[in-house]
């Protein structure tokens, strides 16, 4: 009862603060504004300088509590709180599945993570109590029978005990529904779901430990274990990696601080209480079209409420470590991530009203809302200042009320304070980590952390302005309604498309130039005021490049910068990850993928086996014949992806292409296609 | 695939044996012993049928036969369906028919072979997913939007501002 009592106060705490912190910095902006008297755009001004410093102030408290928490308590970083074992001393753990939920993922990386969490698993001697379930709603027919080889191949190592997979037919409700689905059939058998994304990888200790802590305490619905982004290479992959290691680490430790048992469920790398799961989380679709209606599209922080609002503890588990995901590789496959979080965040804002809904989750969602929301505000409080100035640059001089009257002091102190929570956030972490020399040394010798630090700092100055305008497009886009794709993330290292990133930058590059010019002739001042923004969208298209370049990336690293602890020394996960990837990588099919799978009688009895029997929907006799000629005569480059997926659900014609393209297709073919154990 | 058409072969009986040999090599079975069984086979169907018959069918449909024969047999030997997917049992088998093709070739010793294989094979084979256990999720709900969030509320808000604009209109115009 005391716990809570004790509960909220937290967060009550949280805010107070960033409302003091925000109503000082409104004080001088106030005086500004109020230097040639009150109109609309004052008002304005105020108003959004209000909500945006209070959205900063909201992460400049968080990262403090985290800080002074690592400085009383002198906690060392993430990975140290996982207990040891007494070999044999403990009761068996209760049934934990382990859910990977994909869709048209890279099989080979998939599978090679989960091998690297079951060879983890088998190391702490509790493996038994452990099922991984694949459970996938890929679309794309090739990647479905990689999926199934990949699955064969685990099976048959000493990692692939205990490894399970399926296929939905129909992708009903994405993740949330591929989740459900899990729960509704399988469900009942375990007591609890670890819930994992395609690039999520987390040891075997932690997995252990998080089981754990939920025993411990009954009240826990969900645990999440914060992940740290790894195994990056592109200069934007090392600089996320570095923030999210480093500065990542006091906001986790402040979010635990404050949050308590109301914390976030940030929809993987968590473990969740199955029972209370199935009987509060079950989705509905929100009322009217997309994108406000249907589905639930970001399901984790509702999920996470509907726990809450049910009575359980939401905890995040922020000392515990040995959790990881890696993170898009381009800026542009960045800004692609961020437009689906954002339509999915944005889409919870009639749920922060809703009747049945927990104070701390109305802030949980609000706060999502607000991370994509800031941009448009940010890009409008510009607008304003500029309409503002120039209407100043304009006014009669020497009144009483004159702007030049205003100290230049007070009319820097706002920005100045903004700028100050900003960078105060990367002093308490470098200072987090420097009174620590051990923690320090994981980052590089001092110098090279310091030096990181400020090269990190540049980018986000220079990167800034270009996620606004991506943000700002996106919210506009939501708001009109305009659909997206929400398709699988390009999670792997790639080159950046120069074509792509100018299509993509052009806009950027065309309206920074457009304000550029009109700065540049307009009041004097202003020009060098706004250039730290120009500048990014201008460039946005070398920045963007830069900062997809592997190579530019390797070379920081030879030189010490950006690094992060699990470069220094890659923890065991990350070394089983990269050896079984690589034996994963070597198996890729020789031929195109459905062809293997029509040759090879191994690959195709296995899916057959793997195929919904009876398959729910049948394809019409006549479709089949026209398709399977096709296939037999010109091969599956000549069907399309939904003729060859429509093939591949029907057994019938599978099994008859199978004897005609033996007797039919050049042996030479057959031979590599049905390459059996030299190649399987 | 550009190129789809049969390739010339000296002989009907000399393709049949070299499909059938490339089909046993997908079962596993090392070049050797996959050619001498390829050609034991079509030569048994050359025998049946007659020459004009065509081989390769015959001889590929003989072959595609006691692959899934012996596979469900075996299937069979490591337990009931619960515990053995014919599919992962045959990709698990594939290298042990590469090792030694006897396990295949040789069918009366189908019971040592099973015995054989389940030690090897382990669990590897056990079907792809467990006996479910149906339960099902309610949907929640979370209670009424704020009526100002719906449509409806802003259409009223409007329709009562101009029926006010217009009464106080006809108003003045009366005075």
């Amino acid at each position: 009862m005391a716990e809570a009592s004790r509960r909220g106060t937290g967060l009550l705490l949280l805010l107070l603060l960033a409302a003091l912190t925000t109503a000082v910095a409104a004080r001088f902006f106030m005086r500004l504004l109020g230097a040639n008297g009150w109109g609309v755009v004052d008002v304005l001004l105020l108003l959004l300088f209000g909500i945006l410093y209070f959205w900063i102030s909201l992460g400049f408290w968080t990262a403090t509590f985290g800080f002074a928490r690592r400085w009383i308590a002198g906690r060392g970083p993430a990975g140290r709180a996982v207990r040891t074992v007494p070999p044999g001393g403990e009761p068996p753990l209760p049934p934990t599945a382990i859910l990977m939920p994909i869709h048209n993922e890279d099989p080979h990386r998939v599978f090679a993570n989960l091998r690297a969490i079951r060879a983890s698993l088998n190391a702490t001697g509790h493996a038994e109590a452990f099922h991984i379930f694949v459970l996938s709603d890929t679309r794309d027919p090739e990647i479905w029978a990689e999926e199934e080889c990949a699955l064969a191949r685990m099976r048959a190592t000493p990692e692939g005990r205990d490894l399970f997979y399926r296929r939905r037919v129909e992708n009903v409700d994405r993740k949330s529904g591929n989740i459900q689905d899990f729960c509704e059939r399988w469900g009942a058998r375990y007591r609890y779901m670890v819930v994992l994304d395609a690039d999520s990888l987390m040891t075997g200790g932690s997995l252990v430990e998080m089981v754990r802590r939920m025993e411990d305490d009954p009240d826990v619905g969900i645990l999440q274990v914060p992940p740290v982004l790894v195994n990056r290479d592109s200069l934007l992959g090392r600089i996320l990696q570095f923030s999210s290691a480093l500065y990542g680490s006091i906001f986790r430790t402040g979010f635990s601080l404050w949050a308590r048992g109301e914390g976030n469920y940030w929809g993987h790398n968590a473990i969740l209480r199955i029972e209370p799961f199935i009987r509060h989380c079950g989705l509905p679709h929100l009322p009217g079209q997309p994108p406000w209606g249907g589905e639930i599209l970001s399901h984790d922080f509702v999920e996470a409420a509907l726990m809450l609002r049910a009575g359980w503890k939401v905890v995040v588990a922020a000392d515990l470590g040995g959790s990881y995901e890696e993170c898009p590789s381009t800026l542009i496959d960045f800004a692609k991530r961020d437009e689906r979080w954002s339509r999915g965040n944005l889409q919870h804002l009639p749920l922060t009203v809703a009747s049945e809904m927990h104070p701390t989750s109305r802030f949980h969602l609000g706060v999502g809302i607000l991370s994509y929301l800031a941009s448009p505000l940010w890009a409008l409080f510009m607008l304003l200042c500029l309409v503002q100035g120039i209407g100043w640059s304009f006014a009669p001089r020497g009144g009483d009320a004159d702007v030049e009257a205003v100290p230049a002091a007070a009319a820097l102190a706002p920005l100045a304070g903004a700028l100050t929570l900003l960078l105060l956030v990367k002093v308490w972490s470098l200072l987090a980590a420097m009174w620590q020399p051990e923690r320090a040394s994981r980052f590089g010798t001092p110098g090279q952390l310091t030096a990181s630090v400020l090269l990190e700092t540049a980018a986000s100055f220079v990167l800034a302005p270009i996620l606004m305008a991506f943000h700002t497009t996106f919210v506009i886009n939501t708001l009109l309604g305009r659909k997206v794709e929400w398709e699988a993330q390009d999670r792997g290292e790639k080159d950046v498309s120069h074509a792509e990133t100018f299509r993509v930058h052009a806009p950027h590059t065309i309206a920074g130039l457009a304000a550029a010019i009109l700065v540049f002739l307009g009041p004097g001042g202003l020009f060098w005021w706004t250039l730290p923004i120009l500048f990014g969208l201008v460039f946005s298209v070398p920045i963007s490049l830069l900062l997809g370049s592997a190579a530019v990336g390797r070379r920081l690293r030879a030189a010490g910068l950006l690094l992060i602890p699990e470069e220094i020394a890659p923890p065991s996960i990350l070394r089983l990850q990269r050896g079984f990837l690589a034996e994963e990588t070597a198996h890729r099919a020789a031929v195109h993928p459905f062809v293997r799978l029509v040759a090879d009688p191994v690959v195709l009895r296995l899916h057959l086996d793997l195929l919904p029997n009876p398959f729910p929907a049948a394809t019409e006799p006549a479709v089949r014949t026209r398709l399977q000629r096709i296939a037999l005569a010109g091969g599956p480059r000549r069907l399309t992806r939904a003729e060859r997926l429509l093939l591949m659900q029907d057994a019938e014609a599978l099994q008859w292409l199978h004897r005609e393209v033996w007797k039919d297709w050049p042996v030479e073919l057959l031979h590599k296609a049905a390459a059996g154990p030299r190649a399987a | 695939m550009e190129a789809t058409s049969r390739i010339d072969r000296s002989s009907p009986a000399d393709e049949a044996v070299a499909r059938v040999r490339a089909y046993l090599r997908g079962l596993g079975l090392p070049a050797d012993r996959a050619q001498a069984e390829a050609a034991a086979v079509v030569g048994r169907c050359e025998a049946l049928n007659g020459a004009g018959a065509d081989l390769t069918d015959a001889a590929l449909a003989d072959v595609m036969a006691r692959w899934n024969a012996w596979l469900e047999e075996l299937c069979r030997t490591f337990g009931s369906a619960a515990e053995c997917s014919p599919g992962l049992l045959a990709w698990c088998v594939r290298p042990a028919l590469a090792e030694d093709p006897n396990l295949f070739l040789r069918r009366e010793s189908l019971g040592e072979v099973a015995a054989a294989l389940r030690r090897a094979v382990g669990t590897s084979a056990r079907p792809a997913l467990p006996e479910p256990a149906p339960t099902s999720m309610p949907v929640q709900s979370f209670g009424p939007a704020p009526s100002f969030l719906q449509l409806g509320y802003w259409r009223g808000l409007v329709a009562r501002a101009v029926s006010v604009e217009r009464s106080v209109a006809r108003r003045l115009r009366g005075g």
